[in-house]
């Protein structure tokens, strides 16, 4: 199944600025590489998108961070992901209209 | 094109979101950014109005024109958007009932820097740092911290609202 989300937040920048629209693959048995940008449900941050920095096959968890290491919650505070929590990968996105303002910290 | 398509659906259908959030745990605020960029807008002012006493302009000062607008513009968006960060992730209801009157300060506050953009106005761009300072008296009272007042070390050498540490 396909999702389209809008992103909030500026934690993805500048690959994800505020705005931007996500295309989500919900299918089930999707692999999830390292680099991808993936939906998470957290029970402490709710539905957030990451990009995958670890995999732990053994107990297929993942590691997740923001691509804008200055503003986003970083992997220790988000700790390990379980493939549960995984809603689903970006497969497609489109950002909106270069402006300044969508880049300023 | 496409962006604005997928925008006016949005509008129709109301999409989830997915949080690139960045200031749920970290609890880092702090209004000096707002400050700052109030000062930046009184001393692009400053600039610009000196460029408006010249009788004309060369190539250079026209471009020099062209960007003190865009980054007065660009600065007098940093005070609002950073003012409404913390006014909407940090203020919580024991801050507003401490400071009732904050969202009447933060909407003149908003107001300010849309009047900052408008206009080449120097007591514009005071009147919106006097007011960012008052925020800023209340967050550093919020978190039980002294605060004095200094003019700052720079241009515009004007009076900020600091963190008595």
């Amino acid at each position: 199944m396909l999702k389209l989300l809008r992103i909030q937040g500026r934690s993805m920048l500048p690959t994800l600025p505020p705005d931007t629209y996500v295309l989500v693959a919900t299918f089930p048995f999707l692999s999830i590489s390292l680099n991808d940008l993936v939906v998470v449900n957290t029970a402490q941050y709710g539905v957030i998108v990451k990009r995958v920095l670890a995999v732990d096959s053994s107990k297929t968890t993942f590691y997740l961070c923001g691509d804008n290491i200055a503003e986003s919650v970083s992997s220790n505070q988000i700790g390990p992901v379980s493939k549960a929590e995984v809603l689903g990968k970006v497969i497609w996105f489109k950002k909106p209209p270069r402006t300044a303002l969508n880049y300023l910290t | 094109m496409l962006h604005s398509l997928l925008r006016r659906l949005d509008k129709k259908l109301s999409f989830a979101t997915a949080s690139a959030h960045c200031d749920i745990p970290c609890k880092i605020y702090d209004p000096i950014i707002a400050q700052v960029a109030a000062l930046s807008v009184i001393r692009l002012t400053d600039l610009l109005l000196e460029l408006g006493d010249k009788e004309s302009l060369s190539l250079s000062q026209q471009a020099q024109l062209s960007r003190l607008v865009r980054e007065k513009e660009i600065h007098a968006e940093k005070v609002k958007a950073e003012v409404r960060v913390i006014w909407g992730d940090y203020f919580k209801a024991p801050q507003f009932e401490t400071f009732p009157d904050t969202h009447e300060l933060v909407h003149k506050i908003m107001l300010a820097g849309s009047a900052c953009k408008q206009h080449v106005d120097r007591q514009k761009g005071l009147e919106l740092l006097q007011l960012v300072n008052q925020f800023a008296g209340y967050f550093w009272q919020t978190k039980g911290v002294a605060t004095k007042t200094a003019t700052c070390p720079y241009p515009p050498s004007e009076d900020v609202l600091y963190p008595d540490l």
